[in-house]
């Protein structure tokens, strides 16, 4: 589920990026705060280390073609508590896109999000309002698969529509976004059964590792740490509307395209009524943006689908083979000049490497 | 495996060159802009990323990066790419003339765009590892006001791996020698070895962090001394932001090419 730097477009990454930041630094506040943090440190560190080298693990999905992988999310966070869980998973992609390519830098705050945000904040508080206090093993499987799969299929919706609305790839979301939440639905059980015999595990070792986890925040209700999601979603959508809007398609959108599909004009055929037309009337009156732009002289009208669009290269016959020269010429200064500089080390003796 | 390629260049950023003294904050941003770049440009643009390779590709053998493991940790991640790309060129069908004779689908403009973009920035990122030690770049962190706490749990995570790996290499060869015969154990005794190898690396874990905490530790980056902005430094990000910006900006592909091939203007 880790996403790459060539599917994201910079708005979309950035935004992600700053967002997830944003939760990173309040996350590491409150663990701060937490009085018990010292002491959750050693074991933040194994487990994240033990779900790293879960994560590695890919296993097939039969029928699929395809692999998945544990999350871990709301393992880390029952163990831990939500803002060290959060941070531990954090710390999990960075190591994971530092050292291993799995997954971009730009695309961190993405992949942040995606992986951390919904078990620990959204997955956490269903898991406890399932398990209760301290659960037989049926309801703490029944629990962590129910947390789990919430958790895992809006990770996957939020990487399908962050992958259409970059516009790199030409996936169509409809077809995408069910492809990825079809897929994660095993992946889901298996990793809920695999979180629940891991607490079955550490509760019948160390009892103590569970006890001073969670009950104080479960007392308080288990709605209590949704306030932060709600705040941190809605500054998410307000960032990613004005600047993802700058960006926005000029194609038409999915019903516009639709109807044009169907009835050969971009917008309805049929004539307005006397109370639609007036309302319009008011409507043009008083709208600040009409068609998401600033009122400004009439600007080149929007191109019919499926004309080139306006980022294409000027790609005619002979600029097509320009590019090409040009960029054999480029990569083959770069060679050359990475070629000379190992010629002339191989002639200097060699510094000793500290 | 890619874990030994991983500890390979994660070694190297121990090493003493040129690129290894810039200093890491100046390095971490140059990585980010050029990123930035890459990922800026439109879903068609193949032939202008390629004057972009020059900075992972200069940097790499200035920073005498060894160049195996390298491509092995890019090869890792190409197979998601290449599946992800791959429908764009059944896709997108439109005719794109490059010759009078020759013309290409425009889904394998986007396709090879999307992996020439993984290269590169897949490429910048291992190269900043490979020249920058951990320790080093979680202080450049720091200092970008990266919270404490967040530092913190990157520094254990990234020590505890290796305790982890310890362990699994002892516990592993333990088994080896009582059962011979099997390469891995069975579903039940892997179980039970995976839960005690939890407990004692957790046991682990804390008698090390108890012993740092001991020993005065207090949550900061342990390194030989603070890093701080050179002139070099500057003049580093100056010519990496300009390149950005040049090749991003200037048609400067289109300009060798018009030399190249002449009479080949838009």
């Amino acid at each position: 589920m880790h996403m790459s730097d060539a599917l994201l477009s910079p708005a979309v990454g950035g935004t992600l990026a700053a967002t997830a930041g944003g939760v990173v630094a309040w996350s590491a506040r409150r663990f701060q705060q937490d009085p018990a943090a010292g002491r959750r440190v050693p074991l933040a560190g194994v487990l994240g280390a033990f779900v790293f080298a879960g994560q590695m693990l890919n296993f097939t999905i039969p029928g699929t073609g395809s692999s998945g992988h544990i999350g871990g999310g709301v393992l880390l966070a029952v163990l831990l508590g939500p803002h060290a869980g959060f941070l531990t998973l954090a710390a999990i992609l960075v190591i994971q896109c530092l050292f291993f390519m799995d997954g971009g830098l730009l695309a961190l705050g993405a992949n942040i999000l995606n992986l951390g945000f919904w078990p620990c904040f959204l997955g956490l508080p269903l898991y406890r309002l399932l398990a209760g206090a301290s659960p037989a093993r049926a309801r703490r499987a029944l629990a962590s698969v129910a947390a789990v799969t919430l958790s895992l299929e809006l990770g996957a919706l939020g990487v399908a529509v962050q992958t259409v609305l970059s516009g790199r790839t030409d996936l169509p979301l409809a077809a995408f976004a069910p492809l990825m939440l079809l897929i994660h639905l095993p992946i889901a059980l298996a990793e809920g059964l695999v979180t629940a015999g891991v607490l079955e595990f550490v509760a019948h070792h160390r009892p103590e590792a569970l006890a001073h986890a969670g009950p104080a925040h479960a007392a308080a209700g288990w709605w209590r740490p949704l306030r932060p999601v709600l705040v941190t979603l809605a500054l998410a959508a307000l960032t990613m509307a004005t600047v993802l809007a700058w960006f926005a398609s000029p194609h038409p959108d999915g019903l516009e395209w639709s109807v044009a599909r169907v009835t050969g004009q971009e917008e309805s055929p049929h004539e307005p009524g006397r109370l639609v037309a007036a309302l319009q009337h008011v409507q043009e009156r008083v709208a600040l943006f009409p068609d998401y732009a600033p009122r400004s002289p009439p600007e080149v009208a929007a191109e019919a689908p499926g004309a080139v669009e306006s980022d294409w290269p000027a790609v005619s016959g002979g600029g097509a083979l320009a590019g090409l020269a040009g960029a054999l010429l480029t990569g083959g200064v770069t060679v050359l000049t990475a070629a000379l500089i190992l010629l002339l080390r191989r002639r200097r003796p060699q510094r000793a490497v500290a | 495996m890619s874990c030994h390629a991983a500890q390979e260049l994660d070694h190297h950023g121990a090493a003493a060159t040129p690129v290894h003294r810039l200093d890491a904050l100046a390095k971490l941003l140059a990585t980010l802009l050029f990123v930035v770049t890459l990922v800026s440009f439109p879903k068609y643009a193949v032939a202008p990323l390629v004057p972009l390779a020059a900075f992972p590709v200069l940097l790499g053998v200035l920073g005498q990066v060894p160049a195996r493991p390298l491509l092995r940790l890019l090869l890792t991640g190409l197979p998601f790419v290449l599946f992800a790309g791959a429908f764009n060129v059944v896709a997108d069908a439109a005719p794109v003339r490059l010759t009078t004779d020759v013309s290409l689908r425009a889904g394998w403009f986007s396709f090879a765009a999307i992996v020439l973009k993984y290269l590169l920035a897949a490429g910048a990122v291992l190269v900043l590892v490979a020249t920058t030690s951990f320790p080093r770049l979680l202080q450049a962190l720091n200092r970008l006001r990266v919270p404490r706490p967040f530092t913190l749990l990157l520094q254990f995570l990234y020590r505890y791996l290796f305790v982890l790996v310890e362990e699994t290499r002892a516990v592993g060869r333990a088994h080896a020698l009582r059962d011979p015969h099997r390469r891995l154990p069975d579903l039940h005794t892997a179980t039970i070895l995976l839960g005690h190898l939890f407990l004692r690396t957790w046991e682990r874990a804390e008698r090390v962090y108890r012993g740092m905490c001991l020993r005065g530790y207090d949550g900061a980056v342990p390194v030989s001394r603070p890093g701080c902005l050179h002139g070099r430094d500057v003049l580093f990000m100056l010519a990496v932001a300009g390149g950005c910006l040049a090749a991003r900006c200037l048609p400067l592909v289109g300009w060798l090419g018009a030399l190249a091939v002449p009479g080949s203007g838009n």
